[in-house]
């Protein structure tokens, strides 16, 4: 089945796309189907099999762990352009985490022997394929160090140091969500620790804008191992 | 005044943000989700974690003190 043009110009956009050339690009988005997903649906369950590279091209997803008490570790989000289920690649081992939609969600996918096929006769793809799994194994590094050394508090001043812009008419802007996702937390422990970093005078927050008045005390903050 | 973000094309008119919304500042008018009460808006995230289709966001923008007091 065809992909829709708002999948096929997501999917264009994608850091794996721009890397290949145009017969590269054309040879991998033959292989591409899509399919969707409701609101709070399992994408993939820990332990499954699925056998696909996963791409989001509308909603939001995030990829979690539960302990076996229960508890939530969000390990980030995934929307336009994300991929996901990676790890299952180069093996036939099961998923070692869950996938589930935040929202409606739209996904490309596929399947994991196109892929390594694709892999083998072309090296462009084989290169954007690697430079994926590298920015995945990157991402996880760093959390791991943040989740180890810092404090909530510290994750997110570090997220608002990472995100300040000296051009205040183009900064980017960032959700609670997407904090609590970065620093491997829950929304409600972000809004806290923003409240706390308010309180003692680092930040002022208004109506969606936070103004980091003490910079160099935040750095502290993330330079502050636990 | 800056206001969380209502995308209408996913907005559902569930009334899910209705009943979440501490402050009482979304209603449902003429068929369209409003903000009626936007001043007491405390930017706390609730609408936008209850919202079934992601239709509501709160996002911020962070900038430095001086910046910020230059725009």
């Amino acid at each position: 089945m065809a992909l829709s043009d708002h999948s096929r110009k997501v999917m264009l956009e994608t850091q794996f796309c721009r890397e290949l050339d145009d017969h590269s690009v054309s040879l991998f988005m033959e292989e591409l189907q899509e399919t969707s997903y409701s609101r709070q649906t399992m994408i993939i369950s820990e332990g499954e099999t699925i056998q696909k590279l996963f791409f989001v091209t509308d909603g939001i997803a995030k990829i979690n762990k539960i302990s076996p008490d229960g508890k939530e570790q969000t390990i980030t989000l995934i929307r336009n352009g994300d991929y996901f289920n990676e790890t299952t690649l180069v093996d036939s081992f099961p998923s070692i985490y869950n996938v589930e939609a935040i929202v409606p969600v739209r996904v490309c996918y596929i399947p994991n022997e196109s892929l390594l096929n694709l892999m083998k006769m072309n090296s462009s793809i084989m290169k954007a394929t690697l430079r994926l799994l590298s920015n995945r194994i990157r991402y996880l590094i760093s959390l791991v160090e943040d989740l180890s050394f810092r404090s909530v508090t510290g994750r997110v001043a570090k997220i608002l140091l990472a995100y300040i812009n000296t051009d205040a008419l183009h900064a980017k802007n960032i959700t609670q969500r997407d904090m609590a996702a970065m620093a491997g937390t829950a929304r409600e422990v972000v809004s806290r620790a923003l409240k706390s970093l308010e309180d003692e005078g680092y930040i002022e927050i208004n109506h969606g804008k936070i103004k980091l008045i003490d910079i160099k005390g935040l750095q502290e903050l993330v330079d502050l191992v636990e | 005044m800056l206001k969380p973000i209502i995308d209408y094309s996913k907005c559902i008119t569930c009334g899910a943000c209705l009943n979440a919304c501490l402050r009482g500042g979304l209603e449902i008018i003429d068929n369209k989700l409003t903000f009626v009460s936007e001043d007491d808006c405390t930017w706390c995230g609730v609408c936008e974690d209850v919202c079934p289709t992601g239709a509501i966001t709160c996002p911020y923008t962070i900038v430095a003190a001086d910046i910020a007091d230059e725009s």
